[in-house]
């Protein structure tokens, strides 16, 4: 196994890095690699440039203000598993990035690598998406920023452009009312690839639900937001919403209707849609406790 | 291009000049030597190659050197300090955390960077901290002993000792029987064991091979010209240079050519090797031959392959692609199924597993002007490849020198010869240089010789209170494209279910079928899981019609010692009903069969294997296991040469301790020199569990013959006889009188001054005749069998079907344990190995017959995360035949754990599941079809 030649290129500003990749054939950002050097190994990817994103030293910066938090995209898995603010702001997101592959692999790859891999299966998606998580995508002309939900638009294919980088991941700070979880179901107890997952953001304002943002991951070509098990969430009561009541049956069942999974060698498409019915009642329960702790 | 890097590794500054695409891993082992650090799968799914980065482990795979410019990075290397070990490496090896060691410097490098982190974990922590770094061995058992164990040392605090009874026939034994870690230990913990691909030849190159990409095919053509004229290209070879001479394991089928002549028959076999200055160039040449094929219908189910019109795999032979037909037809089938009060027959299916040791197989050739060639390969068996490579070279044993390296596990992966073995030679021949070859993870999967997938329709009978009047069993094993071990793996199935439980009435109809997948072989258990699996789920499905419980019907048919079975094997010492006892009463089984509540199940399962094959598969009357002892001149030391390999398992310590024990001096007194067929003497190697009886009865006997060499010049020094002499800890002592005492040392010196050189030789050959007249009588049979019960609890989660095994309590039959804790460290490596292949393990193929998970990201096996809490027990055995008394257990071990957790899952949920692996969308069916009938009812 090898890895063919190329042209290596470690940039200190965002610019330079832009630049490289729209002068080069065919460029690749390297920010962790645990994903990208595997295919670059199986020779999957063809490239002549890979762009490294090590040094530049914005992409590691995990910034708040009144309105959102930055995560800059360089932040390793475990970069984020560590971090007091993501704990404290957003504890899903903190756990999504716990379940990640081993030590090792959270040691090393990022979350912007991460998202921009677009993997279905991919354990920081789906969290940051019912986060309603936005993602900043910066060239040596401009900046844009997208909602993560249009940024992923099929297995291993984003919105991301030749020359772009992904700078920072923005997550709107959540409100004291609203809970959030994220439930993975992998085959073995570690370094496990999700099977399914589902994420869920719940809100409730005196007591009904006024925001619902349920995510299933592993389930489509990229995680899906579950406009039906939304919408019958939508205007209910924190009550209505707690036990095992024909209701919540209805949202899973919804839940996994909006999916539309595949049969691979972690499951069928039908155990699939099994699993983010529990899964999602799971997740649904978790997030809805959460908002009574944070209350 | 290459780039300047300062990287610091272990506090020693370098600057080194690195291609972009150079990993730092390859940066660390091929560049600045460090071999201590290994590698597994590169593609960082195992953790072997873990360094700490800046303070944080890594895998080291993924990871360019160009990106670890300016960084700080520790490897295993660095962690002793000078000659003392580490407090991690110490424990590793004090507490038998180490076996192959090829996971081990990843492992303690992980371990190391979270202790810094987290100085004072418990055992959960620490399961999860290094559930990134694969083991194969050990069932990470000792690994978290080992872990829990350097916290102490590094808190400053004295670990708490084991509490440790010993076995009755070990009381009087003073270096056999003690739990004494590994001699090998302290290299591998340090990174200074030295396996096959961490050597470098001077002036070496390396090969490559291009496997087919058809599951069957014509060669119409191969054109090797533009490979040839790439630069660095030194060598190629396709079917037509080389012999025409089949070669496989089993004499009777060599089936497989060294490269293919005419056609492929499955993805992966083995068409053209090129050899070239670096593996790059390899690839880049391989991509350069052109292969002109022409494609053939292929057949991948053997229940497919068997019919009339199949596609064929060979025109000349296997008629119906039947490889191998065994029918065996003990006692009166008819009349015992007529004796039965009730007659129960199921079919169960067995999965396509692969070893998986944590090593890829490497080898280096290399001829000298002589016309000798030396093979440095990782490998089970010296004596196989010795013996294929001679029949394949047409050179005499004499011409060829095989050397096993330490080998980073087998499992029977690596039993027989390979690929890389003959072509390496081949290649070093053709280019006069020497010649490294490895394996890609992903090239072991298409090597194959994985555990065979079997269907097993089994039928027993039982009289109402339990006892089994005849078994018939029919089983089916896909054995892909080539014999490999094959014949006796379809000899095994059936022999071996007779050792364990008496039945006087038994047919066996076996069939292995050539299909177009990776060939099949021999597997930790040889042949023999799945239809134990399948005899103990039938027999406690029998027992639950019957209303018997699970531990008495087999309390009811238990073997028992001195038995005949009816496929004519001689069972000696057996202590089987001990074991059922054993683990009734450590499990708690009364109190909880039956008596759990939904979800929770328990489960017993047994097994019991042969302590080496009574008849060798290439045919002679040489003994199996051979040694020599050499003391040296001055006493102080001896050293055991024996061609038995030591691939982690730890027969190396084993044979010395047999060996020390019989000269009557101290472990440390012991050295052993294994495995290297110019230096040890012809040893049958590490397959067939076979090494600590026979190996240790040769060692014994050398020893034995050393002591009576220093006897005979010590009864002169003390003034009496050599009968009245004893021997123990370094002191040579009149039983009568031990006042009367002399060093043993001084008698040796006194020795080899009047006589020269005090050596010993031993040899063992089992016992002449054994098994029936019948074919195929002469697998299955053994000088001794092993025994065991395992009982298995989980909890299986009711809503995704997922399976937690919360515990295995495991008794062990293997006769005296020459090391208990090498014992306990095969009981609990084979606990998780089954409980993996059990839950996770299985091969998939396209319907192209491409593998779709020939890696460890897809083909997942167990973690640290996953491992249950293991009790293991050895109970008191003496078995006449073997050294001090002892039998098997590393391959024994595995049998049992199929059936326990089968039948515990089987408790839990209420229902069975009959095909391997039982995975949570299978149990979820299984639970959701019962659902569906009660409703129905």
């Amino acid at each position: 196994m090898y890895i063919s030649d190329f042209k290596y290129h470690k940039p200190v500003s965002i610019g330079e890095a832009s630049q490289i990749l729209e002068q080069s054939e065919i460029g690749l950002p390297l920010a962790g690699g645990t994903d990208l050097l595997v295919e670059v190994k199986k020779g999957i990817r063809k490239f002549s440039d890979l762009v490294s994103l090590s040094e530049i030293p914005e992409l590691k910066i995990i910034d708040v203000d009144s309105q959102n938090i930055y995560i800059g995209a360089g932040l390793t898995h475990n970069g984020l598993v560590y971090s007091e603010i993501i704990k404290n702001k957003i504890p899903a997101f903190s756990e999504a990035a716990s379940k990640i592959g081993s030590e090792q692999v959270r040691n090393t790859g990022t979350v912007g690598g991460n998202l921009c891999t677009g993997a279905s299966c991919a354990d920081t998606a789906p969290i940051l998406m019912a986060y309603n998580a936005q993602v900043e995508l910066t060239s040596h002309k401009s900046t844009r920023t997208l909602p993560l939900r249009k940024f992923i638009i099929s297995h291993h294919k984003t919105e991301i452009k030749k020359n772009e980088i992904m700078t920072r991941i923005i997550v709107p700070i959540q409100h004291k009312s609203s809970g959030a979880s994220f439930v993975k179901f992998g085959l073995r107890e570690a370094s496990s690839i999700s099977v399914a997952s589902s994420a869920v953001m719940i809100e409730f304002i005196s007591g009904i639900c006024k925001n619902i943002n349920i995510v299933i991951g592993a389930c489509a070509p990229t995680p899906v937001i579950s406009k039906n098990a939304n919408k019958i969430i939508l205007g209910k009561t924190i009550d209505e919403l707690i036990g095992n009541s024909e209701l919540i049956e209805s949202i899973v069942i919804a839940a996994a209707n909006d999916t539309i999974p595949i049969d691979d060698i972690r499951g069928s498409a039908e155990y699939r849609r099994h699993l983010v019915r529990v899964l999602t009642k799971q997740a649904l329960a978790l997030a809805i406790e959460r908002t009574k702790i944070l209350n | 291009m290459k780039q300047i890097i300062n990287i610091n590794v272990n506090g020693t500054d370098y600057e080194v000049a690195v291609k972009p695409g150079t990993t730092l891993l390859d940066l660390l082992r091929e560049e600045l030597r460090l071999t201590g650090t290994k590698k597994g799968c590169e593609l960082g799914d195992c953790g072997a190659c873990t360094v700490i980065m800046n303070g944080k482990a890594v895998n080291s795979c993924l990871v360019l050197a160009v990106e670890a410019d300016g960084k700080n990075i520790q490897t295993i290397e660095g962690l002793a300090n000078g000659n003392e070990m580490h407090p991690l490496q110490r424990a590793f090896v004090e507490k038998g955390g180490i076996q192959c060691g090829y996971c081990t410097p990843g492992m303690i490098m992980r371990t190391k960077s979270f202790l810094d982190d987290n100085p004072n974990p418990n055992s959960e922590e620490i399961k999860q901290a290094i559930s990134g770094n694969l083991c194969r061995c050990t069932g990470y058992t000792k690994i978290v002993e080992a872990v829990e164990t350097a916290v102490e040392y590094l808190n400053g605090r004295i670990p708490k000792e084991i509490e440790f009874a010993p076995q009755k026939s070990a009381l009087n034994l003073s270096v056999a029987g003690k739990r004494l870690p590994k001699k090998d230990a302290p290299d591998k913990a340090t990174g200074r064991a030295i396996y096959t691909d961490d050597m470098v030849l001077p002036d070496m190159l390396y090969g490559k091979l291009l496997y087919s990409p058809h599951a069957h095919a014509k060669i119409i053509s191969i054109d090797t010209s533009q490979a040839e004229a790439l630069q660095g290209v030194k060598a190629v070879l396709t079917g037509k240079d080389v012999t025409d001479i089949t070669w496989g394991t089993s004499p009777p089928r060599y089936d497989e050519n060294v490269l293919a002549k005419d056609k492929v028959r499955y993805v992966g076999d083995v068409v053209a090797a090129v050899a070239a200055v670096d593996e790059e160039t390899c690839c880049k040449a391989l991509e350069l031959i052109k292969v002109e094929y022409e494609e053939l219908p292929a057949v991948f189910d053997p229940l497919e392959a068997m019919k009339d019109g199949a596609p064929r795999l060979f025109n000349d032979k296997y008629e119906n692609n039947i490889n191998t037909r065994v029918d065996h037809h003990f006692g009166d089938i008819e009349k015992g199924f007529s004796e039965a009060d009730l007659i129960k027959e199921a079919t169960f299916v067995g999965n396509r597993v692969y070893q998986n040791p944590m090593e890829p197989h490497c080898a280096i050739a290399e001829w000298d002007r002589h016309g000798k060639v030396t093979l440095h390969t990782s490998t089970q068996v010296v004596h196989y490849v010795h013996h294929q490579l001679s029949r394949i070279l047409a050179l005499p044993l004499g011409n060829i020198r095989i050397i096993m390296t330490n080998c980073g596990g087998g499992f029977g992966s690596k039993a027989a010869t390979n690929y890389l073995e003959i072509l390496s030679i081949l290649l070093a021949k053709k280019t006069g240089k020497p010649v490294k070859m490895r394996y890609s993870r992903e090239e072991m999967y298409l090597y194959g010789r994985g555990r065979h997938k079997q269907y097993i329709t089994l039928k027993i009978g039982v009289k109402k209170d339990g006892t089994i009047t005849a078994v018939q069993q029919k089983a089916i094993l896909e054995g892909g494209a080539y014999s490999s071990f094959g014949i006796v793996s379809t000899y095994y199935a059936g022999s071996m279910l007779a050792t364990l439980y008496k039945f006087p009435n038994y047919k066996y109809d076996g069939y292995r079928v050539n299909t177009n997948l990776p060939p099949c072989g021999a597997m930790r258990g040889h042949g023999t899981p799945f239809p134990r699996f399948a005899f103990e789920s039938l027999l406690s499905m029998i027992a639950d019609e019957i209303g018997m419980d699970h531990i008495d019907i087999r309390l009811k048919n238990a073997m028992t010692p001195e038995y005949h079975t009816c496929n004519d094997l001689d069972i000696h010492s057996c202590e089987f009903v001990a074991c059922l006892e054993k683990v009734r009463e450590k499990s708690g089984w009364d109190m909880k069969k039956g008596k759990m509540p939904k979800g929770r199940g328990i489960g017993i399962g047994c097994g019991g294997f042969v302590s080496g094959a009574g008849y060798p598969i290439y045919r002679s009357q040489f003994p199996h296991s051979n040694a020599i002892i050499k003391v040296e001149e001055d006493g102080s030391k001896a050293v055991l040469f024996v061609g038995d390999a030591d691939i982690g398992q730890g027969s190396d310590t084993v044979l010395a301790q047999s060996a020390a024990e019989a000269m009557g001096i101290s472990f440390d007194r012991i050295s052993v020199i294994s495995a290297d067929s110019d230096i040890t003497p012809l040893g049958f190697g590490a397959y067939s569990s076979r090494v600590t009886l026979m190996g240790g009865n040769a060692s014994k006997m050398a020893g034995d013959e050393v002591r009576m060499k220093v006897f005979s010049t010590a009864a002169k020094l003390l003034n009496t006889q050599v009968e009245k002499l004893e021997a123990k800890n370094n002191l040579i002592y009149n039983k009568e009188n031990p006042e009367s005492k002399i060093q043993w040392e001084t008698a040796a010196t006194e020795y080899f001054s009047k006589n020269g050189p005090l050596t010993g030789k031993g040899h063992y050959s089992p016992p002449e005749g054994l098994g029936g007249n019948y074919k195929g009588a002469a697998v299955g049979t053994s000088p001794a069998y092993s025994f065991s019960a395992t009982v298995c609890e989980v909890e299986v989660d009711m809503e995704t079907g997922k399976v937690k095994v919360l515990n295995f309590w495991d008794a062990h039959d293997c006769g005296t344990a020459i090391n208990p804790m090498a014992v306990e460290g095969q009981v609990e490596g084979a606990i998780v190995m089954g409980m993996s292949e059990v839950l996770f393990e299985d091969e998939v193929f396209a319907q192209n017959g491409k593998m779709l998970n020939a890696d460890l990201h897809n083909y997942i096996i167990a973690t640290s995360a996953d491992m249950p809490e293991i009790h293991s027990t050895i109970v008191d055995s003496y078995e006449p035949e073997g050294p001090f008394g002892a039998k098997e257990v590393g391959e024994g071990a595995t049998l049992p754990v199929f059936g326990a957790l089968a039948n515990a899952i089987a408790d839990a949920i209420g229902v069975r599941i009959y095909n391997l692996p039982i995975t949570p969308q299978k149990i979820l069916d299984a639970i959701n079809s019962t659902k569906l009938k009660e409703k129905a009812e």
